[in-house]
């Protein structure tokens, strides 16, 4: 079998020990926690962009993953959190730690809402509807020119580090990120190992017969989708406070497609795929804006059309297939030869 | 009444344009079970093709023609090389690569010719034309009349011809028909082609009025795609009845309803969508299909 | 008389699974061969190993040509119809539609006078022209499957289960008119057919088939006789 073929196919996940995880994750969050401080602002500020992908990019991989269905309206749920955040941080003066929650609970509860109809939509209906919903959003946000400001935008001066913390607020902006990455990670994880997340497995893979197990496929997909929805919310509220001013164009269809290359170059349903996916939306457009101001749409493009004919599974099959061979060299500890 | 009158003829200009880009969306749709996503864009880089020609000294119509026909080649190029190998994928995975494609046609469009907007010339010089007390533009009035050529041509290849009938039979059962030796392969190119020539023709009319640059269609997509949905995407009647539909409702919309003003017009094609999906998912010409377990 | 059909060291798979064990069997030219099995013995896939649509390991010749790895369109091109089991009519079509997308290569007046000629044999049909074939009922779906498939005057008819959901009445008639297309035009025809008593007393030859192999093959008269083969195999 070649290469190609292998690719092509799902890889199963990492059965890395335990040492190595629990090793490689403290490496990275160590560096991740120290990288700010010795860091330009603007860095920080692209890292802080992946780390807000990344939050939006777990919920979706939530929902495509699990329940094999796609959402290309997320970045409506974005725009609310972003908006939110803006309007109770300016208008209303409140403070900025407010709004997480806020938008967390709204976005759950509005995702719940849209998503119990929305989701006895098949694959494709549900993709034009959302899609429908990333189109109209700019315009929606428009409507409410009198919260919104309409074309003109909102400027946020808000997220100031606390004064005895003595950092700069693109860094502690950055450290809010990680807070929310960290969380939305764990959440995740329980998620994936948990009860739910073997019920949405069944859902996956055949539906009809996880009803008759009992599952209540509906009820736990809706929740799947609130969840996703929120993750979103909350992301919105993070961009907001790293870029500072929110306007309507930023969350229509580049933003949905952003999402969308996202979970597909990372790997549908795979959680470290999503970090992939992350790093891939953010540093692309960057280095391609070197080239032309449209290389950024061009290789999300190419990407997308690639990635569903060599790695259907995204990237992370491509590091599973390299690293499969060497992780299983690795030495055990003996509570691991038990999984 | 002449305020209504002149939106519906307005809506009807404008929904001849959603009929005919919802009807490359049901070509496809019938051929491949799929929304080609890239629709739009593929049927905006033609008009851009077009235009080109005209520059480099064709005739206007010449170089219409000549954009449509390369557009059926890339229709079908597109339709053997991205779509069809991947025929046997889960639907996600042909959305994602219509979204793909529609990327790359956006950028390669905007890397050849730019984001400025560029003057298109009209087809037909000469004041607009009045029925009653309404009046319609010689080029709205012309989109008009391609639209409803481009249907009874495809009504009378579909009907009458026996590459159409043949079209019908591969869209209907592919196995019955490769048993008959009909080339299904071939048939369902040819709608591709077809719905990708379709939008080139519809795209250069239009492009006077929506101004010829790349994000041309980002306005208009999603009241093409309610119009394919509101008609049943199984249905080429039904798409230019939900074009129609679409368009002088929009309109309606935007003059009529206190709190719709011209931006917000675009929510009318997201709530047609959800009306539509929710309650009768097969529109208003569009067969039901079996869930089977 | 020659043989229209030989297949030797015929494989077949779905995925992993092997469906079909080193098949050997030939049809004579001009006669109706039944290949007679329980459900699920790998009948329906002979069928699509021999129209194409299931790629097989081994060799059929028909008509002197080896067609294993052609095309679904080229072997039906030459001279193969199949008549799927479930009849595989163009739903949305009418009646009509169906035969004219039967007379893939022919010229219309050709086409005109067979989709003629096929009208008087099924007068039901005649009746239903213009309707889609939706509409229809199993057994005239299958009458209209049938037509269609000869619209083209194959060699070799294949037939998969045409007995399918009709009521007993239906099924007679089917297989009446079967008997008289192959006495008048002289097609070979192959079904695939579950009911087994039926099916031998039409057919001159027949082949009978156990989870993938070929368990006998004979005269139809042989094997309506061969007590031990009905018991086992045929049900009755």
């Amino acid at each position: 079998m070649n290469i190609l073929t292998k690719l092509r196919q799902d890889q199963p996940p990492l059965q890395a020990p335990k040492w190595i995880v629990f090793g490689v994750g403290l490496a990275v969050l160590t560096y991740l926690a120290y990288s700010p401080l010795i860091s330009a602002p603007y860095i920080n500020f692209e890292r802080s962009m992946v780390m807000i992908y990344l939050v939006v990019g777990l919920g979706l991989n939530l929902l495509t993953g699990y329940t094999g269905q796609i959402s290309l309206g997320h970045g409506a749920f974005f725009a609310l959190g972003a908006y939110l955040a803006a309007i109770t941080t300016g208008k209303l003066g409140w403070h900025y730690a407010i709004a997480f929650p806020l938008v967390a609970v709204m976005s759950w509860f509005l995702g719940y809402f849209v998503g119990r109809p929305a989701l006895r939509l098949q694959g494709l209906q549900l993709a034009l509807v959302t899609l429908a919903l990333a189109l109209v959003t700019p315009s929606i946000i428009k409507r409410f020119d009198t919260f919104t400001k309409g074309q003109e935008g909102l400027n946020l001066n808000t997220a100031h580090p606390p004064t005895w913390i003595g950092l700069e607020r693109d860094q502690w902006t950055y450290y809010l990120c990680l807070l929310f990455v960290v969380i939305a990670l764990l959440l995740t994880h329980r998620l994936a190992t948990g009860r739910v997340g073997r019920s949405l497995m069944a859902i996956r893979d055949n539906e009809p017969v996880a009803a008759t197990l009992g599952v209540r496929a509906a009820t736990v997909k809706t929740q799947i989708f609130a969840l996703s929805t929120a993750f979103a919310g909350v992301a919105g509220v993070l961009y907001a406070y790293v870029v500072q001013f929110v306007a309507p164009d930023a969350f229509g269809l580049t933003l949905a497609i952003a999402f969308i290359t996202l979970i597909v170059v990372g790997g549908l349903g795979s959680t470290f795929g999503t970090i992939f996916g992350a790093l891939f939306v953010v540093y692309v457009p960057n280095l391609t804006s070197e080239i032309s101001e449209s290389a950024a749409g061009l290789s999300y493009g190419v990407a997308l059309v690639l990635f569903m004919f060599i790695l259907p599974f995204g990237i992370i099959s491509f590091v599973r297939l390299g690293l499969t061979p060497l992780v299983a060299r690795l030495p055990k500890l003996t509570s691991d030869k038990n999984n | 009444m002449e305020l209504l009158l002149q939106q519906l003829t307005d809506g009807i200009a404008w929904g001849a344009l959603y009929g005919a880009l919802a009807l490359s969306l049901v070509l496809v749709y019938r051929a491949s079970g799929i929304v080609n996503f890239a629709q739009g864009e593929m049927a905006m880089f033609s008009a851009f093709g077009s235009w080109q020609f005209y520059q480099w000294g064709l005739p206007l119509i010449t170089a219409i023609s000549v954009s449509m026909a390369l557009a059926f080649i890339a229709g079908m190029l597109i339709e053997r090389t991205l779509i069809r190998p991947l025929a046997n994928s889960s639907h996600l995975t042909l959305i994602i690569i219509t979204l793909g494609i529609m990327l790359v046609i956006n950028a390669g469009a905007a890397w050849i010719w730019g984001h400025d907007a560029r003057l298109y010339p009209v087809i037909s010089e000469g004041d607009p034309v009045s029925i009653w007390t309404a009046v319609i533009s010689r080029q709205a009035l012309t989109i008009v009349g391609a639209v409803v050529l481009v249907a009874l041509l495809l009504y009378v290849l579909f009907q009458h011809t026996r590459t159409g009938l043949h079209i019908r039979a591969a869209v209907s059962n592919s196995v019955s028909a490769r048993l008959l030796a009909i080339p299904v392969n071939r048939m369902l190119a040819l709608s591709w082609g077809l719905a990708a020539a379709i939008g080139a023709l519809v795209a250069s009319l239009a492009a006077p009025q929506l101004v010829l640059q790349p994000s041309m269609f980002s306005a208009t997509l999603i009241y093409a795609f309610a119009a394919a949905i509101l008609g049943g995407l199984t249905s080429p009647i039904g798409a230019l009845v939900g074009g129609l539909i679409v368009g002088i409702s929009e309109n309606l919309a935007g003059t009529y309803l206190p709190g719709i003003g011209n931006d917000f017009k675009q929510a009318i094609a997201l709530a047609i969508i959800m009306a539509v999906l929710f309650l009768r998912p097969e529109g208003l010409f569009g067969t039901r299909e079996v869930v089977r377990v | 008389m020659t043989n229209i059909l030989e297949v030797s060291g015929l494989y077949a798979s779905y995925g992993k699974a092997e469906v079909l064990h080193d098949i050997n069997f030939s049809i004579e030219e001009g006669g109706i061969a039944v290949v007679l099995g329980a459900n699920g013995a790998g009948k329906t896939t002979i069928l699509r190993a021999l129209s194409g649509i299931v790629r097989p390991r081994g060799s059929i010749i028909f008509n002197g040509e080896q067609i294993v790895g052609s095309s679904i369109e080229s072997i039906a091109q030459r001279g193969m119809a199949h008549v799927p089991q479930g009849r595989g009519t163009f739903g949305t079509l009418t009646v009509e539609e169906n035969l004219r997308a039967g007379g893939m290569k022919q010229s219309k007046n050709h086409i005109n006078s067979a989709i003629e000629k096929w009208f008087d044999f099924f007068p039901r049909l005649r009746e239903r022209a213009r309707q889609p074939a939706a509409g229809l009922s199993g057994g005239e779906q299958q009458m209209l499957a049938i037509a269609r498939a000869l619209i083209s005057e194959p060699r070799l008819l294949l037939l998969d289960e045409p007995s399918l959901g009709l009521a007993p009445k239906i099924t007679q008639n089917v297989f009446t008119g079967l008997e008289t297309i192959n006495r008048d035009s002289g097609t070979t025809i192959l079904v695939v057919e579950q009911n087994a008593h039926l099916a031998l007393e039409i057919a001159s030859t027949g082949v009978v088939i156990d989870t993938g192999n070929v368990v006998t093959q004979g005269l139809a008269t042989d094997l309506q006789n061969n007590e031990d083969i009905r018991r086992a195999y045929l049900g009755y």
